[in-house]
């Protein structure tokens, strides 16, 4: 169910939040010790706020589309009195005294928090392989990564244990999950989404956005927390006709699975269909952009955590690693990234005078295995982390709005996802595409064998 | 090229050799795909250091 549909049957008394919020529990309690989405559940506390929201609609208080709507925030959010470890021992016992500005603003706008949902350590890696908190399944197939850092997020979106869980993406860690668990994430344009009472990895590079079953389900929970407004389409009214949709020429498309690639081009020949002018687009070499963004990402991710890095030994390997390497960037490397960044979100601005969006991947292959380092794409192996991020952190790098969107099943029934690029604060436009291409039921993706 | 071990030992950072040696090669790809692009810049180019598409969101 989706959260219009279920926020249509709230008004028409034939469910209520308290039913619906029981059925997430239920599924939170027969899944999550098989796929670990959830560090922390708060049942109590969500059948109590469930059966408050059902006092107010009797009342005739309503507060909106998320009224009464069951979600999840990912473990680095601020929650107020409860533990948000970061899926890292450094935090493990932490309890915030006040909440993100976020979880304010969904409390304002009624919904029903479920509990926290795992991540990579700290929320640096792709992996969600947490050394504290466990391993995390993609439900999709028990031995394969979620993605990360937001992996619990998704893997609880698509086994029905909450309608949204919001995520955070430094370097792709909304829309890799999305595109391995097979779920839509928004990475808003940065600073559309408080960042107040989330812990840091990159200052300069954080998005906060939600995991979800829908795109607008999505774009309902994104209104909730930013002044993005009206930018729902209507069911089977998301018109694209007259965009232009930018299919990459160069970098993108190239080092992806061949199916894939294969998927994105057929949701780009769908969005034609829909209407829209599809071209092929020259853009800025994204190998260049993704060296500056990991300097960058080394250097702020290390100072945020500062405090911590003489406690070796409460890292995990791979964290650790990525800590170490940030001290070892020099200053003056730091400064001619960011001046770079600068330099090359000028040229990359350019595509907008061609386009309206731009189709890539949302990740180069389907989930790997857990505990799988290496994979050959296109005949080249290397690091499952960097062929992973590459088309994820020019969207980073330069702020862009983002939607990550499933295109379809691979041969061997994995998800697969693509990303609409837009430019900044025009979330409504990619938002209209990802509608349009789901109403079309372009490239259904099947619900996970664990659901029965 | 500069020498990983050393600069760690230079600015006193306690980082094993045997994790130096593991973090080596990562460092080294990511200095050789970063060296060459700082001389495209010129003296117009200011750094980004916080960054902003346009305006902070006024929420």
């Amino acid at each position: 169910m989706l959260i219009a549909e279920a926020a249509a049957q709230l008004r028409a008394k034939r469910v209520s939040s308290l039913e619906l919020t029981r059925a997430c529990l239920a599924q939170i309690e027969k899944l999550n010790p098989k796929v670990n989405a959830f560090i922390t559940v708060l049942r109590a506390d969500a059948e109590k706020a469930a059966a408050e929201r059902d006092a107010e609609l009797v009342k005739g208080i309503d507060r909106g589309p998320m009224h009464g709507i069951p979600i999840a925030y990912k473990d680095l959010i601020f929650t107020k009195g409860v533990r948000t470890t970061c899926g890292s021992k450094v935090y493990e016992n932490f309890v915030p005294d006040h909440d993100a500005k976020l979880v304010k603003d969904f409390a304002a706008a009624g919904a029903v928090v479920l509990g926290k949902t795992g991540l990579h350590e700290l929320a640096y890696g792709i992996t969600s392989n947490n050394p504290h908190f466990g391993t995390i399944h993609n439900p999709h197939d028990l031995e394969r990564i979620p993605g990360g850092s937001s992996g619990g997020s998704g893997a609880a979106v698509v086994t029905d244990m909450c309608f949204m869980a919001m995520g955070s993406d430094t370097g792709g860690s909304i829309r890799i999950p999305a595109s391995f668990c097979g779920c839509v994430g928004l990475k808003p344009t940065y600073g559309r989404v408080s960042r107040d009472g989330c812990f840091p990895l990159g200052f300069s590079l954080d998005h906060m956005g939600p995991l979800a079953r829908s795109t607008r389900d999505c774009a309902a929970s994104l209104e909730a927390i930013s002044s993005l407004r009206n930018s729902i389409p209507a069911q089977g009214a998301a018109s694209i006709k007259g965009l232009r949709i930018g299919l990459p020429s160069n970098g993108f498309l190239e080092r992806t699975q061949p199916e894939v690639a294969a998927a994105v081009r057929k949701m780009a020949d769908a969005a034609a269909w829909l209407g829209a002018t599809v071209k092929p687009v020259a853009v800025p070499n994204i190998d260049e952009i993704n060296a500056i963004t990991r300097m960058i990402q080394f250097v702020e991710s290390t100072a945020a955590l500062t405090p911590f890095l003489d406690r070796r030994d409460a890292f995990g390997p791979d964290v650790r690693a990525l800590l170490d390497q940030g001290r070892l960037v020099s200053g003056v490397d730091f400064l001619n990234a960011q001046r770079l960044r600068r330099k090359y979100q000028r040229e990359f601005a350019k595509v907008w005078n061609e386009v309206d969006c731009l189709f890539a991947p949302g990740t180069p292959t389907t989930a790997p295995k857990i505990g799988q380092t290496r994979i050959t794409v296109d005949g080249v192996e290397d690091d499952v982390r960097l062929v992973t991020t590459r088309p994820a952190r020019t969207a980073n790098l330069f702020g862009l709005p983002t939607l990550s969107l499933p295109c379809g099943m691979d041969p061997s029934n994995l998800p697969m996802g693509m990303q609409i690029i837009g430019k900044p604060w025009d979330e409504a436009t990619i938002i209209r595409i990802g509608a349009a291409l789901e109403d079309a039921n372009i490239a259904p993706v099947k619900r996970p064998a664990i659901l029965g | 090229m500069p020498d990983w071990k050393k600069l760690a030992q230079a600015n006193g950072y306690d980082i094993p050799e045997a994790q130096l040696d593991a973090i080596s090669p990562a460092l080294t790809t990511l200095h050789n795909a970063f060296a060459k692009l700082p001389a495209t810049l010129t003296a117009e180019d200011d750094p980004a250091p916080l960054f902003s598409p346009f305006a902070e969101d006024g929420r």
